[in-house]
């Protein structure tokens, strides 16, 4: 998955990368999107163009909500943090994606 | 913050934050912002999407919030409602009994007005009359019929029928089948434009004049009952009587055409039919685009048309265009229907004004809880509707009451009225009804939860909180004292209303027929055309034999026969004038009736002068006899011997009658007109067809009745049997419609006394539990009861009063539309109104009595004591 385009990244694999980066507090936008890329080691690089709209679509969506206050740099930004049925979502997806990454890994590993 | 604005400001966050990481790493500021821009791909569309999502965002949010706060009003309605359970009963119990009359009612109208009729544009279809100077409503001829057709030009078509039905019986392997067949013209079915739901109907084919005709179109109750829905059953030859008949066609679904026929064959219409002999009933349909004024206009210029051409038989004769629907129902249906309809609406207002009631004083008494409301947030609107979600769960409540009510009342209400309205049996407990209820609850909901709604929720809530609970409850008393003597006010039209159609009925009931209906058994005979052609010497030896076996039988006292079906029809009228007279315009229209010698003993219509009819006509008579009512004889000879005068029939120079009795007016089609002038013939030498056989016994009538068919048989076993009914049943029946408005709405009035009544009674409670410290002082102060009671008693007959008074003077104004219901009865008569009036204050002071009693039990000291 090197350099895959964005758009080439399923809307799926997205919402639950911001969801697992939320997972663990508060964030702003900006700073989800560098918690990504330094959690794969850079080897996601996450598109603006495709982050804010999933960001607002997982907010209309209820597995996020969001807040104003002042970012380390004193200015104002939208924070987001997952709320309980976006943990419960978390969960699920987690597990089919184990369930999935391994089937396929199966396949793929020579015989 | 808008959504634009919030987009804009995360967006401009975000680039701003990597510039800042770009120059970090070495870049200048502006190479890192350009980066940065790029690395959004279209800056613009992403903007654009985002605001999207974001508006609906704050959408699905907004409807959330909303759903959750009606959740909210309806859970706390619910806890309120269970708080005061007795008070919820109450209400529920008053809505569902408004809305569950209603619902009954407008199924009742709905079936029999509202409905279309089952024909296609039902509104284009007319009923036409001939009609004369003197009657309004008359049949039409032959040859009138086929000039009119051809050459009126505002009309698709007309078609005629023939109001004497034929009676077959099918031999069809066991018990014969008897059914009745309506003749009519190939052009009727086809203006009626039912489309078969098998074969065809007729064409002009089927009905020429002298062929075969030997056709059938059976209705679909027929197809379904005997011929078991054969779908092979057009083309089916049966036998009928002897004669072979082939079925063509089924009509649909079962409509009543005059009269629910069984099935239909083909007139022929004898173009050398006297023109003058007029015994078809004509129908037609508009041309498309054509008004019924129009339509009225066309055929009357070429009536004139044919009146100059044939003055005979046609000077004078106009038409008369009556649509359908009203000639259906007639009239006196329409105004019944609108009357109910208002009247209804009168118990719903009333209901909900009680309700009303009911609810201020709830109301008030959480003034303070309401006004804490408002003092932590709540807008006056937010207040409002909640307040109007209580009371429309509870009008919800009640229209479920009210349907279940419904749902028993519609089928009573079709068991007490049999014959009466037209069509009343369609009316069903159906989707129609369930959603006019629904609309009628949620709109009672309303009106009833506004007044108390309105007066709690002010603009100024802070002062609810300040000021005392008395004084927001004195505002409410004096709104629930408004609400009442508008209670009064509407039970007093309702009661006049019914009051004058009591005495209405009454009077219509007391009519005297001029016969005695009692212990006289009836028949109507139906003589097979094939057999018995008309006027012939076979119908008069027939009906002259039966008469003489029937009044043979044990137990008979008399019997006889007449041409009409008693208070059904027809109404067989004709003009006659004095010997001397030549103008046709000058003749006067009456009624004829064929009978046998005995049946004015039968039926005990006096004979006031000269002689009856003898048993067995002369032979060698030279001159035709008649018997004259005395109100003809009046109109002809005044003041002069009637006996011995001779009238011409029909015409100038037409047969000569000589009088030879005169005897007393009778009134045998309906009661609520004037009895008409009569004429009668000796029907052994008037012949007619079809008589109704009347049997006056001594003994027990069941004994009687079968033995009316078997003597039939017994002259002529091919004549098919009917029924038997009596007569004083059939009088009886002849005002079901009347009577039944009557009963109606004479227990709305009722129902509605009684909920003005329990308004008040009511109110009057909540005044003394209210003036309680006011009463404890003056009793303290030595008052004695009867003034205390005096007190109360006062105020709440004041209310009485004003309620009545308003009453009687909306009744005033509005009961003259009541005009066309009433039979001998004024719509503003006195005694009505002052029956009615007296009645609704005595009910109204003994509804304030009683509380007014309770408050001299109250201690002084307990109610100084209360706050």
């Amino acid at each position: 998955m090197i350099h895959r385009r964005p758009q080439e990244l399923l809307h799926g694999t997205l919402d639950v990368l911001i969801l697992k980066a939320l997972s663990r507090g508060r964030l702003h936008g900006y700073a989800v999107a560098r918690w990504i890329e330094g959690a794969t080691g850079d080897v996601v690089q996450v598109e603006e163009g495709s982050l804010y709209p999933a960001l607002y679509r997982l907010e209309r969506r209820g597995w996020i909500e969001a807040e104003w206050g002042l970012s380390e740099l004193n200015r104002k930004a939208k924070f987001y943090r997952l709320t309980k049925e976006g943990r419960k979502h978390l969960a699920f997806e987690t597990e089919r994606w184990a369930t999935f990454a391994s089937a396929v890994s199966k396949v793929l590993s020579p015989t | 913050m808008s959504v634009e604005d919030e987009v804009d400001k995360e967006l401009d966050f975000h680039v701003e934050m990597r510039i800042r990481e770009l120059v970090s790493k070495g870049l200048s500021p502006e190479e890192a912002r350009a980066q940065a821009i790029a690395k959004f791909g279209d800056l613009r569309e992403v903007r654009e999407t985002c605001r999207e999502i974001a508006r609906g965002r704050d959408r699905d949010m907004r409807i959330r919030e909303w759903w959750d706060e009606v959740r909210g009003d309806l859970l706390f309605a619910l806890r309120q409602m269970r708080a005061a359970p007795g008070l919820t009963a109450m209400v529920v119990l008053l809505l569902g009994v408004g809305i569950g009359a209603s619902s009954t009612v407008f199924s009742v109208v709905n079936a029999v007005m509202l409905r279309p009729l089952p024909f296609p544009e039902p509104e284009r279809l007319v009923r036409i009359y001939e009609t004369t100077p003197q009657t309004d409503r008359f049949s039409t001829s032959e040859q009138n019929f086929l000039d009119f057709r051809a050459q009126a030009r505002s009309f698709e078509d007309l078609g005629v029928c023939s109001y004497q039905n034929r009676k077959f019986s099918l031999a069809a392997g066991g018990e014969p089948i008897r059914f009745e067949a309506v003749a009519c013209t190939a052009s009727l079915l086809r203006l009626l434009k039912v489309p078969p739901s098998l074969g065809r109907t007729f064409t002009e084919e089927d009905a020429q004049f002298g062929g075969d005709n030997r056709v059938l179109v059976l209705s679909e109750g027929l197809w379904k009952s005997r011929f078991a829905s054969d779908p092979e059953v057009v083309g089916r030859a049966l036998d009928l009587g002897g004669e072979k008949w082939t079925v063509v066609g089924v009509l649909p679904g079962r409509f009543s055409f005059l009269g629910s026929w069984d099935a239909w064959i083909p007139y022929a219409v004898d173009p050398e039919f006297e023109r003058g002999d007029r015994r078809l009933e004509m129908f037609g349909r508009l041309a498309p685009g054509v008004t019924l004024e129009q339509a009225r206009a066309d055929l009357s210029a070429v009536a004139a048309r044919l009146g100059d051409l044939y003055p005979e038989s046609n000077r004078d004769w106009g038409v008369a265009l009556v649509p359908f629907r009203e000639w259906i129902l007639g009239p006196q249906v329409r105004q019944a229907s609108f009357v109910l309809g208002l009247a209804v609406g009168l118990i719903l207002l009333l209901a909900c004004l009680n309700v009303s009631n009911l609810l201020i004083a709830r109301a008030t008494s959480r003034s303070r809880e309401i006004g804490l409301r408002a003092a932590l947030g709540a807008s006056r609107l937010r207040l409002l509707r909640q307040l109007l979600t209580e009371s429309v769960f509870l009008s919800t409540l009640g229209a479920g009451t009210g349907l279940l009510l419904a749902y028993w009342a519609i089928p009573f209400i079709r068991v007490i009225n049999p014959e009466a309205l037209p069509r009343l049996d369609e009316s069903s407990w159906d989707g129609t009804m369930i959603l006019v209820s629904v609309a009628v609850s949620v709109t009672a909901g309303i009106l009833s939860g506004l007044a108390p709604a309105l007066h709690v929720a002010r603009p100024h809530l802070s002062e609810t909180l300040r000021e005392g609970h008395r004084a927001s409850a004195s505002r409410g008393g004096r709104l629930r004292d408004t609400l009442v003597v508008g209670e009064f006010a509407l039970a007093m039209l309702l009661l006049i209303t019914a009051g004058l159609l009591v005495t209405s009925f009454r009077r219509l009931n007391a009519v005297d027929p001029g016969f005695d209906a009692r212990n006289v058994l009836a028949a109507r005979v139906i003589l097979p055309e094939d057999r018995y052609p008309e006027a012939s010497s076979e119908s008069a030896r027939f009906y002259r034999d039966v008469v003489e076996k029937l009044g043979a039988i044990p137990g008979v006292e008399r019997a006889g026969a007449v041409i009409v079906d008693p208070f059904r029809g027809p109404r067989t009228s004709n003009t006659i004038a004095p010997e001397s007279v030549r103008d046709k315009r000058d003749f006067t229209a009456v009624q004829w009736r064929s009978v046998t010698p005995s049946y004015f003993e039968v039926v005990r219509i006096p004979l006031l002068r000269g002689s009856l009819f003898e048993e067995r006509a002369r032979a060698d008579l030279r001159e035709r006899e008649a018997l004259v009512s005395a109100n003809l004889a009046k109109r002809l000879w005044p003041g002069a011997e009637p006996i011995g005068k001779r009238f011409q029939w029909i015409r100038p120079g037409g047969i000569l009658f000589r009088v030879i009795g005169v005897v007393g007016d009778v009134q045998d089609l309906a009661l609520e007109e004037e009895p008409p002038l009569m004429v009668y013939h000796d029907q052994q030498r008037f012949a007619v067809q079809h008589m109704t056989l009347m049997v006056r016994s001594r003994a027990e009538p069941s004994a009687i009745a079968p033995l009316i068919w078997k003597t039939v048989a017994e002259v002529d076993p091919g004549v098919p049997a009917g029924s038997v009914f009596s007569l004083e049943q059939r009088l009886f029946e002849s005002v079901a419609g009347p009577r039944f408005s009557t009963q109606l709405l004479g227990s709305f009035a009722l129902l509605a006394l009684a909920m003005a009544c329990f308004g008040i009674y009511g109110v009057t409670s909540y005044s003394v539990a209210r003036r309680t410290r006011e009463i404890g002082i003056r009793m303290a102060l030595g008052a004695r009861s009867g003034s205390v009671v005096a007190l109360v008693l006062r105020r709440g007959l004041l209310l009485v009063l004003l309620g009545t008074v308003a009453g009687s003077l909306a009744a005033l104004g509005l009961t003259r539309y009541l005009r066309s219901l009433l039979y001998e009865t004024s719509p503003t008569d006195v005694a009505t109104f002052v029956a009615m009036g007296l009645m609704l204050a005595a009910v109204g002071f003994l509804s304030t009595y009683v509380p007014a009693l309770r408050a001299t039990r109250v201690d002084p000291l307990e109610a100084v004591r209360l706050e």
